[in-house]
């Protein structure tokens, strides 16, 4: 496997289970532009490998998120949500983290009493500085998703 | 409860009301053998004010008319109105100075035979204000009557209750709907201009009645109610389909109140929770938090 597939496709971290074909979710994930998209920036820059699992969508402000984009992913069958902002206290427009926190605390309660397992929906703090913290966080998220298997809702495009 | 003494107090009432001119019109309710149960009807002179009735069947809430108003009026109001009128007051869509209320005392109305849906959970026969008073015997005393209170907790059935009892219980209700917006129609918390899924100019919000697209109906509206549902009933009321969501929405109003000690539609004074926040506000929903969200 050349260096470049190795990077898009990489190898099982333990070779025992022998499948490199092993699912990978579909994750979608909210950054924002000021903290944690630079800091999957650094995170590319750093050298620093993380499942190919996340589809990135770079958006203003974690306050930016709208509830309905992340409950519109699910229905549309995304295997989990992911939306990463600035730590409280170092937001860019000062206050939008604030309004997002408790905006995500609600949404992951409503998601949990519909019936969607609340470990499809991660929110995290990364600063720009924080790209080993990025890499983690993704690993993480991807295994919590990865145990959960794929979305009872299947994709609307049949994949 | 004396239906016959209150109607013919209300009718009194509304009568002087517009009399003296205090008020251009009076909101309340008129039997309408067509609809086959009371139905709104805006009483403009004091002939008018006879047609106004109260009984059993006068569940419809009246407080998301108010906001269409023109002029001073006087609503007729029991507690679930005016929950719903306090919480439209606090964002800013009613001027108090507008309008009078009649407040009415109500032990829970019946629909089809039946306690009327939202009427079980009701906390109190006494609306939370009022201007004009019409008590349970027809005087201008309330009796507060005892309330039944049967209505479940919902924290407490999801916490005991697995991810997949859960999904079933929402995909069940969800199948029934025919996405006709009924709820959203009579919901005094839905009084946006142009819903989202309205919005013709949003490709990515496909609207065809799939099960995709009823899960994100539901979910947004619920999330859009989150700390603003006064739990009135009145979505599930109109419903033809008998979709029961309201254990959503109320379900999320317990975790608000839990978590930021606000409860919708007791205090006109309040700014509504979601739109203000606190420095020190609990890292809930957060990885590595303390996940007290997930259930």
């Amino acid at each position: 496997m050349s260096e470049q597939a190795e990077f898009i496709n990489p190898a099982p971290s333990d070779p025992s289970t022998g499948a490199s074909e092993e699912w990978t979710p579909r994750i979608i994930a909210f950054l924002c532009n000021w903290c944690s998209y630079a800091g999957a920036d650094l995170a590319g820059t750093s050298r620093i490998q993380y499942p190919p699992s996340i589809r990135v969508i770079r958006v203003p402000c974690s306050g930016r998120v709208n509830p309905q984009y992340i409950i519109k992913a699910l229905a549309d069958g995304a295997d989990g949500v992911m939306v990463s902002g600035c730590h409280p206290g170092d937001c860019h427009y000062l206050e939008g983290n604030y309004y997002a926190r408790r905006r995500f605390a609600v949404l992951k309660r409503l998601l949990s009493l519909a019936g969607f397992h609340p470990d499809r929906v991660q929110f995290t703090w990364v600063s720009a500085s924080e790209g080993a913290k990025f890499a983690e966080v993704v690993s993480t998220v991807t295994e919590k998703i990865r145990v959960l298997g794929p979305s009872e809702l299947g994709g609307r495009d049949g994949a | 409860m004396d239906y016959e003494m209150q109607s013919r107090r209300l009718a009194e009432i509304a009568a002087k009301l517009l009399e003296d001119e205090t008020v251009e019109a009076v909101l309340g309710l008129r039997n309408n053998p067509e609809a086959g149960w009371p139905t709104p009807y805006c009483a403009r002179t004091p002939q008018d004010a006879e047609r106004l009735v109260w009984n059993e069947a006068c569940y419809t809430n009246l407080a998301f008319y108010l906001t269409e108003m023109r002029g001073k009026t006087a609503i007729v109001a029991k507690p679930c109105d005016v929950r719903s009128i306090i919480n439209l007051i606090s964002e800013n869509q009613l001027d108090r100075d507008n309008f009078i209320i009649i407040g009415i005392e109500c032990e829970g109305k019946r629909k089809d035979g039946k306690p009327a849906p939202g009427c079980d959970a009701c906390p109190s026969s006494i609306p939370g204000f009022w201007d004009i008073a019409i008590g349970a015997d027809g005087s201008d005393t309330w009796c507060d009557l005892p309330m039944a209170q049967t209505g479940e907790n919902v924290t407490q059935w999801a916490k005991k209750s697995t991810v997949e009892e859960r999904f079933d219980r929402f995909l069940k209700e969800i199948n029934q709907c025919i996405l006709c917006y009924a709820c959203r129609q009579a919901c005094q918390g839905c009084y946006c201009v142009s819903c989202f899924m309205d919005r013709k100019a949003t490709p990515w919000e496909q609207i065809d009645a799939d099960t995709g697209s009823k899960i994100a109906f539901h979910l947004t509206r619920a999330m859009h109610l989150a700390g603003r549902c006064t739990d009135c009933g009145a979505c599930e009321k109109v419903c033809s389909s008998g979709v029961n969501l309201k254990y959503i929405y109320k379900g999320l109003s317990e975790f608000v109140e839990e978590t930021y000690g606000f409860k919708a539609g007791v205090n006109p004074e309040a700014t509504p929770v979601m739109n203000r926040y606190e420095a020190d506000d609990p890292q809930v929903a957060f990885l590595g938090g303390d996940c007290i969200v997930g259930i």
